[in-house]
């Protein structure tokens, strides 16, 4: 179905049809990729990025890799574009509203200071966000996270630590991100 | 999703006598239905698009960089290098095209001729690199720039550009290949016991 999908169309058109019910079960594989890379970005935002990445390169694809592979990877692509241009502060015209502004909101913080943060955060090691994730956001024991993340808890714990540096010093330096 | 499932969707959320009527109307129902699923994807699918054409802009971007590299090269460019990079070039052209884009006129020139023209007459490194990071300023194209002044000699203005690139976030490997070439620029200045210092920061 997939290949039926991404061929004999313009890279709008297939933007339309993997729209549309999310028939590559794009949602999905977003959702693992920011879990798997414990990437702190706008979700949303990245499934239709997602979703634009297959478009754009789906005239390309003829077969190979697999299907399932191809699309992982186009996900992967496309977290990484996202995650590049939150280091550059660079958002194109009529991208979706900025990110993390309701939760923002709720959690009382400055919009913008939440997206520095979060920038800081997706800018540290994959261990150190992985270990903030799970001991910051999730609020898992130190024990079960450090063999989650196949360390030890006094590594998981000094990891956690550098992420929470990084994101404080992105608040404390204001502008810079 | 075809219409009849978005039909049977949407019974579901309607009252027994709008069910009836979707019964006994089947066609205009699944007419209704179509432009009903048109109606809730719209505002999402414009959202898409503007995706799709950031997508389409860092490809452009992408190929400008990997042009203003090869030119830089000059005669030393490998011709396998620029059939590949002709063919990046092409396919970004037929994709911006599909989608209805059009380039502007700088734009537009310095792909036609990276596409068409010898090696010899394509735009100069230093505009391809420009073009690249006007169009998305990131680390791929801001290294393509610094690398075209790095060889030009504007040093100045190479470690502006790693100091810029320095300034925000960046994971430690990128953080750790932008520093040796600020160094190694910075060298070139003579601003050795600035170098002295990045060094043992």
């Amino acid at each position: 179905m997939a290949r039926a999908l991404l061929s004999g169309a313009t890279p709008r058109e297939v933007l339309a049809r993997v729209l549309a019910g999310d028939p590559l079960g794009l949602r999905a594989r977003v959702a693992a990729a920011l879990a798997n890379e414990a990437l702190f970005l706008d979700s949303d935002r990245a499934l239709l990025r997602a979703s634009a990445h297959v478009a754009r390169f789906a005239p390309r694809y003829r077969g190979q890799p697999e299907p399932d592979a191809w699309l992982t990877a186009r996900v992967l692509a496309a977290v990484r574009e996202l995650v590049d241009e939150a280091h550059e502060g660079a958002r194109h015209e009529d991208a979706t509203p900025a990110p993390f502004s309701e939760l923002a909101v709720k959690l009382k913080l400055d919009p913008v200071a939440l997206a520095r943060a979060c920038a800081a955060l997706n800018a540290c090691e994959r261990v150190e966000r992985r270990a903030f994730l799970a001991l910051v956001i999730e609020a898992r024991e130190l024990d079960i996270a450090a063999r989650d993340i196949g360390s030890t808890p006094s590594e998981t714990g000094r990891a956690a630590r550098r992420a929470i540096d990084a994101a404080l010093g992105a608040l404390e330096r204001g502008g810079a991100a | 999703m075809s219409a009849a499932v978005v039909l049977r969707e949407l019974s579901r959320e309607l009252s027994p006598e709008m069910c009836r009527l979707t019964e006994l109307e089947s066609s205009r129902g699944l007419l209704r239905s179509d432009l009903l699923q048109v109606g809730f994807l719209a505002p999402r699918l414009a959202q898409a698009r503007a995706e799709l054409v950031a997508v389409h802009i860092a490809e452009v971007s992408g190929a400008l960089s990997a042009a203003a590299r090869l030119a830089l090269r000059g005669l030393d460019a490998h011709p396998d290098e620029l059939a590949v990079l002709r063919e990046r070039v092409d396919e970004v052209q037929r994709m911006l095209a599909l989608d209805g884009l059009e380039p502007g006129a700088a734009l537009s020139g310095a792909l036609a001729s990276l596409a068409q023209e010898p090696h010899a007459q394509w735009p100069c490194a230093l505009e391809l690199a420009s073009l690249s990071v006007a169009l998305r300023p990131d680390v791929h194209s801001r290294a393509a720039l610094a690398a075209v002044l790095a060889a030009r000699g504007e040093w100045r203005s190479a470690v502006a550009i790693a100091l810029a690139v320095l300034s925000r976030p960046r994971s430690a490997a990128v953080r750790q290949r932008w520093l040796a070439r600020l160094c190694r620029w910075l060298e070139r200045l003579g601003e050795h016991e600035r170098v002295a210092r990045l060094r043992s920061a």
